[in-house]
């Protein structure tokens, strides 16, 4: 399955290169929306048809490990993007702001585009599509080892696309974690964007 | 709710919201019986790779795209590894925290 899921990310941009043009994105996006919409209603399915887990991760605990989640998730994906980016030669606050995308390409890259730089946006838009496309190759590797961490991999993605990923290699039980965890961080880059953005 | 919706309408969390929530629905009511959530999750499959062709036909046809990913790829390669790695470290930590309470859950789960 993993290879499958690298040929067909490689197949999409050689096809992309050979035979499409950029005019043809909004009929991709369609496509994409279509396919996700599905993928989630299934995930829903198994959600929905297995109460007892919903029921188990009502309990403090799990209360408390739906919550460990997506902190740590933002605290390590900003320390270790800062810690990468200053490596690379880019400037703290560019690289902790990159990082605050959390893999919400769309929005971190349009926002820091129009209200900061373009280059830092760019690089935003590529840094936080490729935490979405590796998650999809991570996930698996990951999930073999410990199936709680394989939720960091994605960040906000792990409440749509790489949602059904995490499902298929781990259960349902850490799947659930992982759409509680996409939508924690899904609210908070709007936020977190506006207040790391340098003045 | 719908203006919660609007701030984030690039996401189409819409449309996100309303499949999990059906979906989350039709297995709770056991709608469909065994041999069809088998041939659902085979589709599933399926929409996956479609969508991942979508997602690298969109790095693909975008010209621009592609001329600055040497440009500025290096430094985002770097930063998306850092990002995920990071991010993995500090999960390990809370795994050790929780190790007690997923041990017995996953035994559970077994059982």
């Amino acid at each position: 399955m993993i290879y499958g899921i690298i040929a067909a990310i490689l197949c999409g941009m050689g096809c992309g290169y050979l035979w499409l043009t950029i005019s043809a994105r909004p009929i991709l996006d369609e496509v994409l929306l279509a396919a996700l919409a599905f993928m989630v209603f299934v995930a829903g399915i198994e959600i929905g048809s297995n109460r007892h887990i919903i029921k188990k991760i009502c309990n403090p605990k799990g209360l408390a490990l739906m919550a460990a989640i997506p902190t740590s998730v933002v605290i390590g994906s900003i320390a270790g993007g800062g810690i990468a980016g200053t490596l690379t030669g880019m400037k703290l606050e560019d690289a902790v702001l990159v990082s605050a995308g959390l893999g919400w390409y769309s929005l971190s890259s349009v926002v820091i585009s129009t209200m900061y730089s373009v280059e830092i946006g760019t690089i935003s838009f590529l840094t936080n599509v490729l935490r979405e496309t590796l998650s999809f190759a991570l996930i698996p590797l990951v999930a073999r080892y410990n199936k709680i961490m394989s939720i960091g991999i994605g960040g906000a993605s792990t409440m749509d696309s790489t949602l059904p990923v995490i499902i298929k290699y781990t259960d349902l039980h850490t799947g659930i974690l992982g759409f509680v965890n996409g939508l924690v961080l899904t609210l908070l880059v709007p936020f977190l964007l506006s207040v790391l953005m340098p003045k | 709710m719908r203006g919660l919706f609007f701030l984030w309408g690039d996401r189409h969390l819409e449309s996100i919201f309303i499949s999990i929530a059906a979906g989350i629905l039709f297995g709770w009511l056991d709608v469909f019986n065994y041999k069809t959530k088998k041939n659902l999750n085979r589709l599933s499959t399926v929409a996956l790779l479609i969508m991942l062709w979508c997602l690298g036909a969109k790095i693909g046809c975008d010209e621009e795209l592609l001329r600055n990913l040497g440009l500025l790829g290096f430094r985002s390669v770097i930063m998306a590894f850092g990002i995920i790695a990071g991010s993995l470290a500090l999960l390990w930590f809370v795994t050790r925290l929780f190790a007690d309470d997923i041990r017995t859950e996953e035994q559970e789960g077994k059982a």
